[in-house]
């Protein structure tokens, strides 16, 4: 990381600063850049959603109040570990005087514009489906068996926050919808996966990146597993 | 036993001289000085963007609940919200409107160097106050914004190119030598291994996927319709391309922390950075984040050369404006 002398752009002179503040500057900045590294760090060690390397853990909770504070907690994951398919949302709204049923989505290029504003709702689609918690807990006992029952209640109470989270962001949305329709009185959401062609796919057929049925409307409830009862 | 004390010291010492020699040594502020300019003036463009539908975002009935907001922000163990924001304390259309052109008043003085030692410190305060309250709708964009406004602070950043420095200049009666100083170094020390860092670990994350790997993550970036502003699926017809686009993306990422440094490789490093950005800002419908990430490699250009290139550059509009006068 030290770069060649011939590389660096500073004059030769001597460093101008007396050696207390030096080395008091040296600390902070050796602390901030742990700060800054953290974050990235935890998020590529952590290989499920709820889980990352001790580790990297103990040290991300050290420097909690700094990083929040600065707004420096991010993964720097862009377009990884695969640049996906895009989530959107469709909104249909209803309305008390008539049948009529209104549908809007998000992002709208022909609405949000200059391109940023439409980014900030794409954004917004994206962080919904981000948070996404199916509504049911994780298997327990005796499913897994091998779990114990700390892990079990762990897993349990780390579902039922992030659960609250995504309740609490679609209840929002929804408020922010219908403060902006005044006449509905109900609106519901869909999270809408736009789902990607292959290459192969696309040179059979170029027009396949814009078929509609590439738009897949995702479940909001739990995949149950099948038990003796429900199979024939 | 003083011979191998004094062995031991030595890399010590050595390591020490460097360590000063890198962090420590006065360096011109015009790299930090432009990069203020640009910085300034994404942070103008970015919050104005906001005031278009300032209600829907920043509004009582925004997109983001308060109640949405804490449950994100609440530490996992604790609970506690070390995340902060005054926007919620502005419960009035009025109130938000008055602060935010303020705000946008704050990032223009930014910008041409106005007050510029309260200011930059303001920018980075107003900076991250809107990323805080405004989870779930932002990206790329917010955080580097964010860090340039960060490192702003720190350094003389009005030193040269602002009107802090024409207006001690008339004070003094002519003009003033811009002296070079250690805290411009350490800015944009800071700077440089801030970009390390984010693109070291963007390259980490894109070798655990598989697209980036067997060659056609660029496909699938290309082929999003949601982030497409330019149609580039004829690459389809070259799949060697795309594998190659891909793999130097990813090696590019990857390497940056360790090529950037090397007066041979810097250049080279640089122009992928261009290429590559440039690529996300005109075909994939990230302008900002594009140019903003280029803001962010500005930070390896010495500033002996950034200097000249704005003077040739001031050069020449003025033989223009001369040539157009006569």
């Amino acid at each position: 990381m030290i770069p060649n002398k011939s590389t660096t752009q500073f004059n030769t002179s001597p460093p101008k600063l007396n050696r207390p503040l030096r080395i008091l500057i040296s600390l902070a900045v050796l602390l901030h850049l742990t700060a800054v590294c953290l974050p990235p760090f935890t998020f590529a060690t952590s290989m499920r959603s709820d889980t990352a390397s001790p580790l990297a853990l103990a040290l991300a909770n050290f420097f909690r109040p700094y990083v929040d504070a600065a707004y420096l907690g991010h993964g720097y994951a862009f377009f990884a570990p695969d640049p996906g398919p895009s989530h959107l949302i469709r909104c249909e709204f209803e309305f008390p005087a008539s049948q009529d049923k209104t549908i809007e989505t998000l992002p709208d290029l022909d609405r949000h514009w200059p391109r940023l504003l439409y980014h900030r709702y794409f954004m917004l689609a994206e962080s919904l489906h981000a948070g996404f918690v199916p509504p049911d807990p994780p298997p327990s006992a005796p499913e897994i068996i091998s779990a114990n029952a700390q892990q079990i209640a762990w897993e349990h109470q780390n579902w039922k926050r992030l659960r609250n989270q995504y309740e609490a962001q679609m209840r929002a949305y929804k408020a922010r919808l219908l403060s902006a329709q005044a006449d509905a009185n109900r609106v519901r959401i869909t999270r809408l996966e736009h789902l990607l062609v292959s290459p192969f796919e696309f040179r059979q057929n170029p027009q396949s990146i814009h078929d509609e049925r590439l738009f897949v409307p995702l479940m909001e409830e739990s995949i149950k597993p099948l038990t003796e009862e429900s199979t024939p | 036993m003083n011979s191998s004390t004094d062995s031991a010291r030595g890399p010590v010492t050595s390591l020490t001289q460097h360590w000063d020699r890198f962090w420590f040594s006065p360096a011109d502020p015009h790299t930090l000085a432009l990069i203020r300019i640009l910085a300034g003036a994404m942070l103008f463009y970015t919050h104005f963007v906001w005031a278009l539908d300032l209600e829907a975002f920043l509004g009582p009935a925004s997109w983001t609940s308060r109640e949405f907001w804490e449950l994100f922000h609440a530490a996992p163990d604790d609970g506690m919200v070390h995340a902060w924001s005054y926007l919620w304390y502005l419960k009035t259309p009025h109130a938000l409107w008055t602060a935010h052109v303020l705000a946008l008043l704050v990032f223009g003085m930014l910008t041409i160097g106005l007050f510029t030692r309260v200011i930059s410190i303001l920018a980075w305060l107003i900076t991250v106050a809107y990323c805080h309250r405004l989870t779930g709708s932002l990206f790329g964009l917010d955080q580097i914004n964010a860090m340039l406004a960060m490192y702003l602070m720190i350094g003389p950043a009005a030193a040269t190119y602002s009107v802090d420095q024409w207006w001690r200049n008339k004070r003094a009666g002519g003009s003033s030598v811009v002296q070079p100083s250690v805290a411009a170094n350490i800015s944009i020390r800071l700077l440089q291994l801030h970009m390390c860092i984010i693109y070291l670990f963007g390259g980490l994350a894109k070798m655990r996927g598989t697209d980036w790997w067997d060659g056609s993550a660029t496909w699938y970036s290309i082929a999003n319709l949601e982030y497409q502003s330019l149609d580039m699926t004829w690459l389809a017809s070259y799949p060697i391309l795309i594998a190659l686009l891909t793999h130097v993306t990813v090696f590019w990422e990857t390497f940056y922390c360790f090529l950037i440094w090397p007066r041979l490789t810097r250049p080279w490093m640089l122009a992928i950075a261009v290429s590559i950005h440039g690529s996300i800002a005109i075909f994939l419908g990230m302008m900002t984040f594009g140019l903003v990430m280029l803001i962010g490699n500005l930070a390896f250009v010495p500033p002996t050369l950034m200097k000249s290139a704005v003077e040739q550059t001031t050069g020449r509009l003025l033989q223009f404006r001369n040539l157009k006068s006569q």
